[in-house]
C-alpha cells in the first residue's frame, strides 16, 4: 500500500508543476503594468520610480526567471501580499479555508446522514407492497432538491426564517451582541449549511438509492436473506460493501460542488470564507490572492482524489495497486 | 462544476432492471407522447412559455426595465401600474423580471451548447485522431481536471474583467475538460465499430469519417449530456451574474436582481421573490428534461 501512496504522489508533482505554470501564466496575462497601476491608486506617478520598483521586484527578468522565483516562494508557501488588504495572502487563504471548512464538513455530514440514509431507506421501500405515493415520494423528492439551485433555497431561507419570522441570523459568523460561543456559530451556521448541502444530499440521495436497488437484486442478496441473516446485517455487511464504491466517488467529488457553491452562497450569507474571498478578490482583480488561492485549492483537490483512490484500493479487494 | 452532475446520471449500459424502450410502447400519435411523458410535456411547456414572453419582450406593454423613477421606490406589489411593484431606483419589477429572462435564459443555454461544441470537437479528434494529438488534448485536459469545480472560470475571469460575454468564456473553459474526456471514450467506443472500419476501407477521409460516421453515432450520447447539463449551466451563469460577474448593472438579469434584492432585503423582500422563484421554475424544468431526454434515449438506464 505504501508503494503505491507514494508513487502515486510521484505523479501529482508534473501535474502541480503544470498547474502552477498555468496560475502563473493566468497571473501574467493581466494587461498593464501593476506597478504604474498600484502608485497610480496612490496618487504617484513617476516612471523612474515604477522603473525601480519594477528592477527591485524582478518585473524585468525573463518571464522563467520570474516563474522561478515565483514557484520557489510559493512552495515555501509565499505568495506575496494582496493588494487589497496588504496582508499576506497566505494568512488569508487560510483563514478563508478555515471557515468555510466548518461549513463544507457540516454539509458533508449532512450528506452523509441524509443523502445516503435516506437513499437506501427509498430502495428499501421501492417495490414493496406499500402506497405507491411513498415510494414515488422517496425517489422524486431528491430529484427536487438538486434541481433547486442553492441560492434559491438561500434567498427563500433567509426572507422565511431571517426576515420574516426572525429566528435566525441573515449572515456573517457571529452577533454583534453576546457573539462568539459555540451556539451562536452553529445558529449561523444553519442556513448556509443546509443551502450548501442541498443539491449533494439530493444527488447522493438518488445515487444510494439507484445503487441500493441494483445491489438488492443481486443473487448474493438472496442467498444472504435466505440464510436467515438479520436485515441489518444484509444491508451493512453484504449490500453496502457493493454499494460504497460509487459512494466514495461522488464523495469525493463533492470538494468541487461544495467549493463552487461556496463562491455564491457566502456571498449571499456575508460568510467570510474561502468562496467569498476568491469572488472578492476577482471582483477587485486582487491577482496575488487568486493565482494563490488558486493554487493552494487545487493541490487540495489533487491531495484529496489521491486519497479518494487509495480509499478504493482500502475499500475494494477487487482494484489492485496499479 | 459539472462534476455533481455526471455523478448523477450518465449510467449508459449498466446492468439494471429491464425496461421497455420508452419511445416504443405506445406507436405513433403526438397526443400518445405527450401522454405517456407527462413530465416532460410539462416542463417543455413552462419553460417555452418563458422562452416565448422573454423573447416578446420588446413588443409587451411594459414599462422600460432600465429607466427608473426615484420618486417610487419600493412600491409594494399590486401598486397602480406595477403589479410586483418597483426596486430600489423604483424600477418596474414585472419588466425587469421579463427582460432579465431573456439574458439569464440566453447565457445559459449559450454557455451549454459553446461546452458541448468545444469538447465533442476535441473529444472527436483526441478519440479518432489517437496518437500524439490524443497525448497532447488529455494532457491539457489533466491539467484542467486539476482545478476544483468553478475555479479555474473564476481566475480567468480575474484576468479577464467581468462581463457577460467574458463569464460565458470562463464558464466554458473550464467546463470542457471534463466533457472532453467523457466524449472520448464515446468516440473510442465508436471507433471500432465496424462501420467505420468499413468508411476506413472506402477511403474516405480521416474528417469524414469522424463527423459523418462516428459522430452521428455518439449524438444521442451528446444530446443528453447538453440536455442534462442544462440545469448547471444555467444556475452556474445565474450564480455569477449574481456576484457581478457577469452581468452588469443597469442591465436587467434574474442572477444580478437576487443580488439587487439583497442588498434591500428589509426594505422590499417582494424584490427578491420574482427572480429567486422563476430561476427555481426554468431550473426544475431543465432538469425534468433533462432526465426525460435521458430516459428516451438510453433505454438501459436505470433511473427510478
Amino acid at each position: 500500500m505504501t508503494p503505491y501512496i507514494v508513487r502515486r504522489l510521484l505523479f501529482l508533482l508534473p501535474l502541480l508543476l503544470a498547474v502552477s505554470v498555468v496560475v502563473f501564466a493566468l497571473g501574467k496575462t493581466l494587461p498593464g503594468d501593476p506597478v504604474a497601476a498600484f502608485l497610480n491608486a496612490a496618487g504617484v506617478n513617476n516612471p523612474t520610480l515604477v522603473a525601480e520598483i519594477r528592477a527591485k521586484y524582478g518585473l524585468d527578468d525573463s518571464l522563467p526567471v520570474q516563474y522561478w522565483t515565483w514557484l520557489k516562494l510559493a512552495v515555501q508557501g509565499d505568495f506575496g501580499d494582496s493588494i487589497r488588504k496588504g496582508e499576506p495572502v497566505t494568512a488569508l487563504v487560510l483563514r478563508g479555508m478555515r471557515n468555510t471548512g466548518s461549513v463544507a464538513a457540516a454539509s458533508v455530514i449532512l450528506v452523509i446522514a441524509v443523502g445516503w440514509t435516506m437513499g437506501v431507506v427509498a430502495a428499501l421501500v421501492h417495490n414493496r407492497r406499500w402506497p405507491q405515493v411513498f415510494s414515488r415520494f422517496l425517489a422524486l423528492f431528491p430529484v427536487l432538491m438538486l434541481s433547486v439551485p442553492g441560492f434559491s433555497i438561500a434567498v427563500l431561507m433567509i426572507l422565511l426564517f431571517g426576515v420574516l419570522l426572525g429566528w435566525l441570523p441573515t449572515g456573517g459568523v457571529s452577533s454583534a451582541r453576546d457573539g462568539g460561543g459555540f451556539a451562536d456559530l452553529a445558529k449561523h451556521m444553519i442556513m448556509p449549511t443546509i443551502a450548501l448541502a442541498l443539491a449533494s444530499v439530493g444527488a447522493n440521495w438518488r445515487l444510494a438509492r439507484n445503487i441500493m436497488i441494483e445491489v438488492l437484486h443481486e443473487d448474493y442478496i438472496r442467498t444472504a436473506y435466505a440464510k436467515g441473516l438479520p436485515l441489518w446485517r444484509v444491508l451493512f455487511v453484504h449490500a453496502l460493501r457493493n454499494a460504497i464504491i460509487p459512494l466514495i466517488t461522488s464523495a469525493g467529488l463533492l470538494f468541487g460542488s461544495l467549493l463552487t457553491g461556496s463562491f455564491i452562497l457566502e456571498f449571499i450569507f456575508n460568510w467570510p470564507g474561502i468562496g467569498r474571498l476568491m469572488v472578492e478578490s476577482t471582483l477587485f482583480r486582487d491577482i496575488p490572492v487568486v493565482m494563490g488561492g488558486t493554487m493552494v485549492l487545487a493541490a487540495l483537490y489533487l491531495l484529496i482524489n489521491l486519497a479518494v483512490d487509495v480509499l478504493y484500493a482500502a475499500v475494494d479487494p477487487r482494484v489492485r495497486y496499479g | 462544476m459539472a462534476d455533481a452532475d455526471l455523478s448523477q446520471t450518465v449510467t449508459l449500459g449498466g446492468p439494471s432492471v429491464p425496461r421497455p424502450l420508452a419511445g416504443r410502447s405506445r406507436r405513433g400519435s403526438a397526443a400518445g407522447f405527450l401522454k405517456e411523458h407527462l413530465a416532460l410535456s410539462l416542463a417543455t411547456g413552462v419553460f417555452m412559455l418563458t422562452v416565448v414572453i422573454a423573447v416578446l419582450a420588446p413588443w409587451l406593454p411594459i414599462d422600460d426595465p432600465i429607466r427608473g423613477d426615484i420618486l417610487n421606490r419600493f412600491l409594494s406589489p399590486g401598486s397602480e401600474g406595477h403589479i410586483l411593484g418597483t426596486d430600489s431606483l423604483g424600477r418596474d419589477i414585472f419588466a425587469r423580471l421579463i427582460w432579465g429572462g431573456r439574458t439569464s435564459i440566453l447565457v445559459g443555454v449559450a454557455a451549454n451548447l459553446g461546452v458541448t461544441v468545444l469538447s465533442v470537437f476535441f473529444g472527436l479528434l483526441a478519440g479518432y485522431l489517437g496518437g500524439r494529438v490524443d497525448g497532447v488534448i488529455m494532457r491539457l485536459v489533466d491539467v484542467g481536471l486539476a482545478f476544483p469545480g468553478l475555479l479555474l472560470a473564476l481566475a480567468i475571469l480575474a484576468i479577464l474583467g467581468p462581463s457577460i460575454v467574458n463569464m460565458a468564456i470562463a464558464v466554458v473553459l473550464s467546463s470542457v475538460p471534463l466533457n472532453v474526456r467523457f466524449f472520448r471514450g464515446e468516440v473510442l467506443r465508436v471507433r471500432s465499430a465496424k462501420f467505420v472500419e468499413a468508411a476506413r476501407i472506402l477511403g474516405y477521409g480521416k474528417w469524414r469519417i469522424m463527423f459523418r460516421e462516428v459522430l452521428p453515432n455518439v449524438m444521442p450520447l451528446i444530446i443528453t449530456v447538453t440536455a442534462l447539463h442544462a440545469t448547471s449551466f444555467f444556475v452556474f451563469t445565474a450564480g455569477f451574474s449574481l456576484l457581478g460577474l457577469g452581468v452588469r448593472p443597469p442591465e436587467p438579469d434574474w442572477g444580478s436582481m437576487i443580488a439587487e434584492g439583497l442588498a434591500a432585503i428589509y426594505q422590499a423582500p417582494a424584490v427578491l421573490l420574482g427572480p429567486t422563484v422563476l430561476i427555481s421554475v426554468v431550473a426544475i424544468c431543465f432538469n425534468v428534461i433533462g432526465d426525460e431526454v435521458q430516459v428516451i434515449l438510453s433505454p438501459t438506464e436505470s433511473q427510478l
